[in-house]
């Protein structure tokens, strides 16, 4: 019987992610397939990031939940396990692995606060608003303190809660999905990933654009939103894009074939291997904050009464 | 009367609670006027806005709108991010 070993290379990270994706992405193509002998081996990598070990875990639970495999063997070193171990996503990958029902998990993902940094896995649960209060009972609360400055944790917040709003939008069927967030009192790294039906499919059958690098750009514009009958506005990602572009920081939206990079005031579109849904990470300085406020003139005066 | 939205907050950020919000504001506001109090709410996502105040917007029309709702104890920001969302729903509801 045919095997199918594959080997990742030294580097699973943000600047090799396209590579990653390109090794594994023939996943998508296996969907009810359960095909046997696949042995899946880190022992060559040598340096995981966060967004690395994101990519890991959606890869395997796609390949968990779509039945592509049977028994797959995977062989994780002790340092990737480790990794795994510091983003809170350890215990998740165990279930996943031993073919359990991972929503006890995802309800167990604990925020982590350190003196030099924290780690945030956020479960994005669709239809619930179980996200939301945790967020509001546990995050804020202790992300605030370690901050002691709440403006910087205000534009924290609103960019988890503009990224969760686009997942949630995206996802379709699947009904969890994982946000994780790595900061200190220097920088704040955020990354999230889906295996949905990704940004370029969700907008081509709103505005039926030819260009896949214009559906891109449009998505991360003011006001362009795959679903303009809906309560989604198209200001989630341009906010996003806005704060990374002030602050001097960077973004990397990986969707279908299209990987948009923003670099301080530069970006590239460019091709990309393909994947399924949409990833993105950010990773920005926190020590200025740029609010909504801070984007817009807006003034909703006329509209309503403020007293 | 006063609803106080502070057992929302103080992040207003998924569509569950903004459609609980919507309803428990457009509840009152069909019968009598009402002073929404956001001390407790720092922070409410862009669809959020939408949803709440872009949806009433729509749904009591500008004038029953201003009337009726007054809002209190709203920052520089969320006052900005309601801004948003009534312009949103208005822009759209033109196509």
């Amino acid at each position: 019987m045919n095997s199918i070993n594959i080997i990742i290379g030294e580097k699973a990270n943000i600047q090799y992610a396209s590579s990653i994706i390109g090794k594994l992405n023939f996943f998508f193509k296996l969907k009810n397939r359960e095909l046997p002998n696949f042995y899946l081996s880190f022992h060559n990598t040598k340096e995981v990031d966060m967004l690395g070990v994101l990519l890991i875990y959606k890869l395997l639970e796609y390949s968990v939940s779509e039945n592509c495999f049977i028994t797959p063997r995977i062989f994780l070193p002790k340092h990737i396990k480790q990794e795994m171990k510091f983003y809170g996503f350890h215990d998740l990958i165990s279930e996943l692995m031993t073919g359990n029902d991972t929503i006890k998990e995802f309800e167990n993902l604990k925020l982590d606060v350190k003196k030099d940094f924290f780690i945030a896995p956020i479960a994005l649960i669709k239809g619930t608003n179980q996200s939301s209060k945790i967020l509001n009972q546990k995050y804020y609360p202790q992300i605030s303190e370690y901050y002691g400055y709440e403006s910087i944790s205000l534009m924290i917040f609103q960019l988890f809660t503009e990224l969760y709003s686009n997942f949630s939008s995206h996802a379709l069927d699947e009904t969890k999905s994982i946000m994780v967030a790595h900061g200190n009192h220097n920088r704040i790294e955020i990354a999230c990933a889906d295996t949905g039906i990704g940004i370029i499919t969700s907008m081509k059958n709103t505005y039926n654009t030819k260009s896949d690098f214009d559906i891109v750009r449009n998505a991360v514009s003011k006001g362009i939103t795959s679903k303009p009958d809906t309560n989604h506005m198209g200001y989630g990602l341009w906010y996003v894009d806005e704060v990374v572009k002030r602050l001097n920081g960077k973004l990397h939206i990986i969707t279908s074939n299209t990987y948009y990079k923003r670099l301080g005031n530069k970006v590239w579109l460019s091709h990309s291997s393909f994947w399924q849904g949409t990833i993105i990470y950010l990773d920005i300085p926190v020590t200025q904050p740029i609010l909504i406020s801070n984007l817009e003139n807006n003034n909703p005066t006329h509209y309503l009464r403020f007293v | 009367m006063t609803i106080d939205l502070s057992e929302y907050g103080p992040v207003i950020g998924d569509s569950v609670v903004a459609s609980e919000i919507y309803h428990k504001i457009y509840s009152v506001v069909r019968n009598t006027s009402v002073v929404i109090d956001m001390a407790g709410v720092k922070l409410m996502a862009t669809f959020c806005a939408k949803q709440i105040f872009g949806k009433l917007y729509l749904e009591l029309g500008p004038n029953d709108f201003y009337d009726k709702i007054q809002i209190k104890n709203a920052s520089d920001n969320i006052k900005t991010t309601i801004g948003i969302g009534i312009e949103t729903s208005l822009n759209e509801s033109k196509f």
